[in-house]
Order: C-alpha cells, then sequence, then structure tokens
C-alpha cells in the first residue's frame, strides 16, 4: 500500500524522534498494535500537518483506522516536495479563510452584514474587520472569536492550529458532522496543492 | 468556551495524561487523541518536551548526592502537594 506521512525537519518522527532512513525498510519495533508503522490516507493528512511530507510505501498486514492507518514495516519512498514552507503557509491562510468564511455564513443567519469581512483579503485585514465587528453574542460571537483566533495563528505560522480552528468553528455552525466535512476539505486542498 | 468536538482533549486532560504518555501507557485511542492535540497545540507540544527534558536531566541525577536535610525536606513539600 502506498500511503504518507508527515515528519517534522530532518524526516524525524514528531511523537518518537525517531529518524527514518531514506528507501530502506524500517519494522514496527514490536507487533503490538499501536506500536506499528503509522501513515496516511489523503483524507488523514490535516490531523497530522508537520514541515515534511513523505510518500511511504507499507508492507504486512495494514491496519486501517479513523485517522490514520498502520502497518507493520514501512519504507519512505520519496518526499512531497510541494510540500514546503511556502505550502504549510498557504495552508494555514485556507485554513484562516475559511474559518472567516463560516463567520460572515453565521453573521448573515443572524442578519448581520458583513461585506467587509466577505471581502477582505489578507489575513491582516480579515483580523482588523474582526475586530471592528459590532458587540455579538451567542454563535456569531463564538464563530467572529473563531475566524480571529484561526488569522492570529495563521499569522503566527502556525497551519495546523489555524486549520484545526476552522474545523471546529465547522462544528460550532453545523453541528457535529461539520468537523469531518471541514477535515475533509482540508484533505482537498492538501491534495490538489501537492498534486497527490 | 464549550468543548465543541467532543473526543478531542482539552489541554487540562492533556496535562493529567502526559506521564501515562511518555510512559507508553496509554490506550491506542487515548495516545492517538493525545498526539492530535500535540499537532495542533504549540502550548501542549512545548509541556511535553519540557518533561521529556526534565526525565532526561534528572534521570542523571544520584541520589547520594543529597543531603539526609535536604531529602527530608523535599519529601515534606512532596507529601504537601500530594494532599
Amino acid at each position: 500500500m502506498i500511503a504518507y506521512k508527515f515528519l517534522a525537519g530532518g524526516r524525524t518522527g514528531p511523537f518518537t524522534g525517531y529518524v527514518w532512513p531514506e528507501r530502506q525498510w524500517v519494522d514496527a519495533p514490536s507487533s503490538r498494535e499501536g506500536a506499528g508503522v503509522h501513515a496516511c490516507r489523503i483524507a488523514d493528512l490535516p490531523f497530522w500537518i508537520d514541515h515534511e511530507l513523505w510518500q511511504i510505501e507499507l508492507a504486512g498486514p495494514v491496519v486501517e483506522r479513523e485517522t490514520q492507518v498502520e502497518a507493520r514495516r514501512g519504507r519512505l519512498a520519496g518526499r512531497v516536495g510541494s510540500w514546503d514552507a511556502r505550502a504549510l503557509a498557504e495552508f494555514a491562510v485556507h485554513g484562516a479563510l475559511r474559518a472567516r468564511d463560516l463567520a460572515v455564513l453565521a453573521l448573515g443567519d443572524a442578519g448581520i452584514r458583513s461585506d467587509a469581512l466577505a471581502r477582505a483579503v489578507t489575513l491582516q485585514e480579515t483580523r482588523v474587520v474582526l475586530e471592528s465587528l459590532p458587540a455579538l453574542s451567542g454563535v456569531p460571537a463564538e464563530m467572529a472569536a473563531y475566524a480571529r483566533e484561526a488569522c492570529t495563528r495563521a499569522l503566527d505560522g502556525a497551519a495546523a492550529s489555524a486549520t484545526h480552528m476552522a474545523a471546529v468553528a465547522a462544528v460550532a455552525l453545523l453541528g457535529p458532522t461539520g468537523f469531518a466535512a471541514e477535515r475533509s476539505i482540508q484533505s482537498r486542498w492538501i491534495a490538489e496543492r501537492c498534486g497527490l | 468556551m464549550t468543548r465543541r468536538v467532543p473526543e478531542e482533549l482539552t489541554c487540562a486532560e492533556m496535562v493529567r495524561l502526559v506521564t501515562d504518555f511518555l510512559e507508553d501507557a496509554l490506550s491506542l485511542e487515548d495516545r492517538t487523541h493525545f498526539e492530535q492535540h500535540l499537532v495542533f497545540c504549540k502550548g501542549c507540544a512545548a509541556y511535553v518536551r519540557q518533561m521529556r527534558k526534565t526525565i532526561e536531566a534528572s534521570s542523571a541525577l544520584k541520589g547520594e548526592g543529597l543531603s539526609a536535610e535536604a531529602q527530608a525536606e523535599l519529601l515534606r513539600l512532596f507529601k504537601g502537594t500530594c494532599k
């Protein structure tokens, strides 16, 4: 099976600190459930964002779970070069502007005009408009807060955080199904941006 | 703010679970949620890094270097925090 794996800089596992060799098979340290080689299907990618994205070949029994797959062996097949610092920054902007779009919907539902917010192009501009909104309450207030926070995190370069905020905002507006729906939008964005 | 995504861990829950995480004692489900939280929460990621460093540094300490008075004082303080 061919899947994907996010790693920190230098092919480093973000939780184990293990430095993955390139193009060499790596066996799981034990056969215990959860101790295998973890990887992502395209739909899983937004949950595991990091600096490097690799294509990984998996072998042995592959167990598919909700947000990842696990195998007995894995081999980094090649780095996805299109996932770089610029892609990471663009993904952060995508998350923040999605949170902004959801806030615009919430404000519209509440009968509050938000043309300036919908038209804002940059994160700085979006944040200024959000901060100049009249006093809000209920869902519109919550949505504006999520959008503002997502902008702040994106401006800070925290792509995983900004996009997570968008997914949480989707729950606030759309209910429990909103989270998976927003993560699905994000995984499609990554796939298109990186040509996966 | 209420928790919008029920299966996600809060930062307070992360603090409570960090020892189990570092000792690889979490269930697979909890570990997955724990790791996902680390991806998007810089604060908790920093906390886990600090805990790892602390364990690394303290494991190099030798018990015999501690005076009896200091040991008694540390035990007294530790008992005080565990009430």
